[in-house]
């Protein structure tokens, strides 16, 4: 389409002001609001202990969820990609599912199957806390999570095929051998990927971890929820500024690191 | 010795090997030959338990294998679109059956390179396999497999995926090689040519069964059915017969051909045809002609009976077998 | 460039099936030999058993695992929902998602989401344009930008939004507990959807075919109309699907400039989540089965266009 530079430079004063309004001035200014007071000021905010605790606890979490999101996730695209079974397609839809539904509907979900009234109650009465615990957050944040490991190493896999194994395994190579120096090296660019979306993701997710979290600071509130409740709770605007920038940069960091590894992925 | 025993494989329903029973010798060169489908990359992956059987056994040099998976059976596997550790230098490929064997680090480093030296890899030891080309990956790919010594190497179609000249000169690089290491050699390929190249021994295969095994010479002169006469080099049907093309000799005299056949047992005898082409190849000539009973078929005769004949396109000529010919029932129900 | 980002390829993959319906053509499954009974009398058995494991397949421990652990973590939270909504019955579940705050809250979601994903339709398909036809300095930045909404926590970008638009606005624009501010949230967030799905498609798309509409004397506007947004359309359409089932979920971002305020700004994540505090844990229930419902017919009907239009493409072909 042969456009007039009238025409485009109006289109690209278009999309640029949306933009420039949608995301750039919001940044700008919560920047700008965070950093105004000076650095010392923005550096106390996030370094209380209350904050300091929920930037452990948001990382316990990450700490936990990812290792078995790799484990789990590996296992699933390879049984998604390799295995020949019945209710296969079921298996791919069910592993999708997760990005369908709502993080509220995820926290109701947990509390229906293992608050103390739900099916699994009884763990609970038994005196292992599952909802308004360190395992409900987990169990929400693996939810939220658990397509971006399989999806990102499910089409290497399908790339790669099974020769390289075979090779390997008329090599003398065992199982676990051909595992660890033929498929694992194969995927490690993908699964590094998926591990940068699950870390962003565990790190950022709220709706799902504040339905199943008690929310006492310095106990079970993470980084999201220390964001809300000073704003909400505590009308302590400057500090969920000072939080959420903090979020914000870990965002962009994991935003740079997407680039570089799609760039990488790309390479190979 | 490799020693196949009624091994038997199914997908699903379809029977990809028919109760196939094969001695391969000890440090023989043997082609696997069979158009596509045939079977023989399924018997080749048989052989290295790539594939398990549903019956039958393989043993190698007398150890019955049938149960072991590939990673025990003293074999080497070369494939056909080389399977290069993509992440691993080309010295690491080479290294790799070594070092899982976790041999010392000196002799992996000397058996790497004099392996590279022999496959002609000298130097290229830091590339990765992206950086090399197809022979030169496939070359690669032979190091490997020969790196841990196997009893056996087994190579589907290596050279199917290269260019004509370099798959004619890596053919010849195979058997010397062969002549050198003498490890004993399955090669599979669909192309009759380079089992005539480089094998010594050919077993050719078709929907799942083995049709003759012998030596190059023996199965193209004494096909056992027309099936292998047909894989085998071109051939002409001459009253029912084959014959190859190379085997007709045309007379212009009726009555002397008839005497000449006469001497020449099973002869198909003689046929008088039309002649409707005549194609110089080179060294010789091809003559395609039309027998009075509406068949076609094709003659080769040198450059020089040509002349003599002085063949024009519409002649009446007949054609007949030389005495030596190799001449085969022509078995429709066998009919590629 | 970074084509991808958090929710979006979650969200892209979710309707993944989208782009290969039936999608068993990526890879020719062959039926493993083992298990198929293929194994007919009359051969010689051995009296070993045979090898007849391929490398490289996965064995019935690996499935068993993956199954167990997708249904723990996803499949039974999901039942257990379903069942506590319909644990007073299909009358109990009426009621429910009949009481006047919730069709309330599920009407509030889906106009905005409605408004949200038509907005989207249009600036996602203009940004794509300028990102891919036009040319200016910075602008790889400003492609890595479209990200940010995905690789930013939502409650980050509802604070980030309330920072402009809230109660101290510097600019004096206030849209906390307005719907706008729903909007402008849901937009900030959705941002990346239609953008992603239709920038590689313009990228593929055939320039000449373009040219040609020109030089049969069609003026940009006309190019534009009945050749370029018809090729574009399945990715719009899809863009904006997937918009609109982020948005109808959507939490995080508007929890704080929504306001919360019932039959105005309360959306249906909020409702549930009210229901939830208030104990009435079958309302919550059953509202979020609700919401599982659209969101699941959305997309859903997704993948029956994207199918349709693909077979149509194969025909044309
Ligand atoms: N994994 C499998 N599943 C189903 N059928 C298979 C499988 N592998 C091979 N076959 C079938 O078995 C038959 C023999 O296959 P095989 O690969 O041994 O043929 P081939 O002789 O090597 O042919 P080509 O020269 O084309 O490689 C073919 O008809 C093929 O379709
Ligand atoms: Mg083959």
């Amino acid at each position: 389409m042969r456009v007039g530079t009238g025409t485009r430079i109006t289109l690209r004063v278009l999309a640029l002001g949306y933009l420039f309004v949608l995301v750039a001035v919001p940044i700008g200014v919560i920047l700008w609001r965070a950093f105004e007071p000076g650095l010392a000021t923005f550096i106390a905010s996030i370094s209380t202990p209350a904050a300091i605790s929920a930037l452990n606890l948001s990382l316990l979490i990450v700490a936990i969820v990812v290792p078995l999101n790799v484990v789990f996730g590996v296992v699933t695209a390879l049984a998604l990609v390799r295995g020949r079974f019945r209710g296969r397609g079921l298996l791919q839809a069910v592993v999708d599912l997760p990005f369908a539904v709502s993080p509220i509907v995820v926290g109701v979900s947990l509390i229906m199957l293992w608050g103390v009234n739900g099916w699994f109650g009884a763990i609970d009465r038994a005196g292992f806390q599952v909802i308004f615990g360190l395992p409900g957050m987990v169990l929400a944040t693996i939810f939220v999570t658990l397509p971006f490991v399989v999806r990102e190493v499910e089409p290497v896999l399908h790339e790669i095929g099974t020769e390289q194994e075979q090779a390997a395994s008329t090599l003398g190579a065992d199982r676990w051998q051909t595992f660890w120096r033929i498929t694992l090296p194969a995927i490690r660019w993908g699964l590094t990927y998926g591990v940068v979306l699950t870390v962003a993701r565990a790190l950022g997710e709220f709706g799902a971890v504040i339905m199943v979290s008690s929310g006492f600071p310095g106990v079970s509130q993470t980084l999201t929820l220390l964001v809300h409740a000073r704003y909400i709770d505590d009308h302590n605007t400057y500090g969920a500024y000072a939080a959420a920038t903090l979020l914000m940069g870990i965002a962009l960091l994991v935003l740079l690191l997407m680039t570089l590894l799609d760039r990488k992925r790309s390479d190979r | 010795m490799i020693t196949v025993t009624a091994a038997r494989k199914h997908y699903g329903s379809f029977l990809a090997l028919d109760d196939v029973d094969i001695d391969i010798p000890s440090g023989s060169l043997t082609a696997l030959l069979g158009p596509s489908g045939s079977g023989k990359s399924t018997l080749l992956r048989a052989i290295a338990g790539l594939e398990g059987l549903d019956g039958g056994t393989v043993t190698i040099d007398g150890r019955d294998v049938t149960a072991e998976p590939p990673q025990r059976r003293g074999i080497g596997f070369v494939f056909q679109h080389y399977a290069a550790f993509k992440h691993m230098t080309v010295r690491d490929n080479v290294a790799f059956g070594l070092t899982i064997r976790k041999r010392p680090k000196a002799e992996i480093a000397k058996k790497v390179d004099d392996l590279l030296e022999i496959v002609g890899l000298d130097g290229f030891q830091h590339r990765y396999p992206a950086q090399l080309s197809g022979g030169q990956r496939q070359r690669m790919a032979l190091a490997r497999a020969l790196a841990v010594d196997p009893q056996v190497l087994l190579l589907d179609e290596p050279f199917g995926a290269l260019d004509a000249k370099v798959r004619t000169d890596l053919r010849q690089w195979l058997r010397r090689l062969h002549d050198e290491v003498h490890v004993t050699t399955v090669l599979v390929t669909h192309d009759q040519e380079e089992a005539l190249d480089v094998a010594d021994r050919i077993a050719v295969l078709n929907h799942g069964r083995i049709e003759q095994v012998g030596d190059p010479v023996t199965l193209y002169e004494r096909p056992a059915n027309d099936f292998v006469m047909g894989f085998l080099g071109s051939v002409a049907s001459l009253g029912g017969q084959l014959v190859r093309p190379h085997d007709i000799v045309l007379e212009r005299d009726h009555a002397a051909a008839l005497a000449l056949d006469a001497k020449v047992a099973d002869s198909p005898g003689v046929i008088t045809a039309t002649v409707e082409r005549v194609v110089p190849l080179g060294f010789e000539v091809r003559v395609d002609l039309r027998a009075d009973s509406g068949e076609r078929f094709a003659a080769q005769i040198t450059r020089r009976d040509a002349a003599e004949l002085g063949l024009r396109e519409g002649e009446t000529i007949h054609a007949r077998a030389t005495s030596r010919s190799t001449v085969v029932d022509h078995d429709p129900a066998l009919a590629i | 460039m970074t084509s991808n980002a958090i929710d979006s390829r979650g969200a892209e993959q979710s309707a993944s099936p989208l782009s290969r319906p039936g999608s068993g053509g990526r890879d020719e499954p062959r039926p493993d030999g083992a298990g198929d009974g293929g194994r007919s009398g009359g051969s010689t058995t051995p009296a070993t058993k045979p090898n007849r494991a391929r490398v490289g397949a996965v064995r019935p421990l690996g499935i068993g695992v993956v199954t167990l652990w997708l249904s723990v973590i996803v499949l039974l939270p999901l039942a257990a929902l379903t069942a506590a909504a319909f644990s007073e019955g299909w009358a109990g579940f009426w009621e429910a998602i009949t009481a006047p705050a919730a069709i309330a809250a599920l009407w509030v979601t889906v106009l905005v989401s409605a408004i949200v994903a038509v907005i989207n339709a249009v600036t996602g398909t203009l940004i794509a344009w300028v990102l891919v036809r036009d040319d200016f300095r910075g602008k790889r930045f400003v492609n890595a930008i479209i990200d940010l909404p995905f690789a930013l926590p939502t409650i980050v970008a509802s604070i980030v939004l309330l920072s402009l638009y809230g109660p101290n606005s510097p600019i004096d624009v206030q849209l906390n507990a307005t719907r706008w501010g729903l909007i402008v949230a849901l937009l900030f967030v959705t941002l990346p959807f239609v953008v992603r799905s239709v920038q590689p498609v313009l990228i593929e798309a055939d320039r000449e075919v373009e040219e040609a509409a020109a030089s049969l004397g069609a003026s940009s506007w006309t190019t534009f109309r009945r050749v370029v947004l018809p090729t574009l359309a399945p990715a719009i359409l899809s863009g904006t699907g997937l918009a609109f089932a982020r948005a109808i979920g959507e939490y995080g971002s508007v929890v704080l400039i929504g306001g919360n305020i019932p039959r105005e700004t309360q959306v249906a994540s909020q409702y549930i989540q009210q229901q939830i505090e208030i104990d009435r844990p079958v309302n919550a229930a059953a509202v979020s089965v609700a919401l599982l419902a659209i969101a699941f017919a959305t997309l859903l009907l997704l993948r029956v266009v994207a199918s349709r239009t693909q077979r149509r493409e194969e025909r044309d072909a």
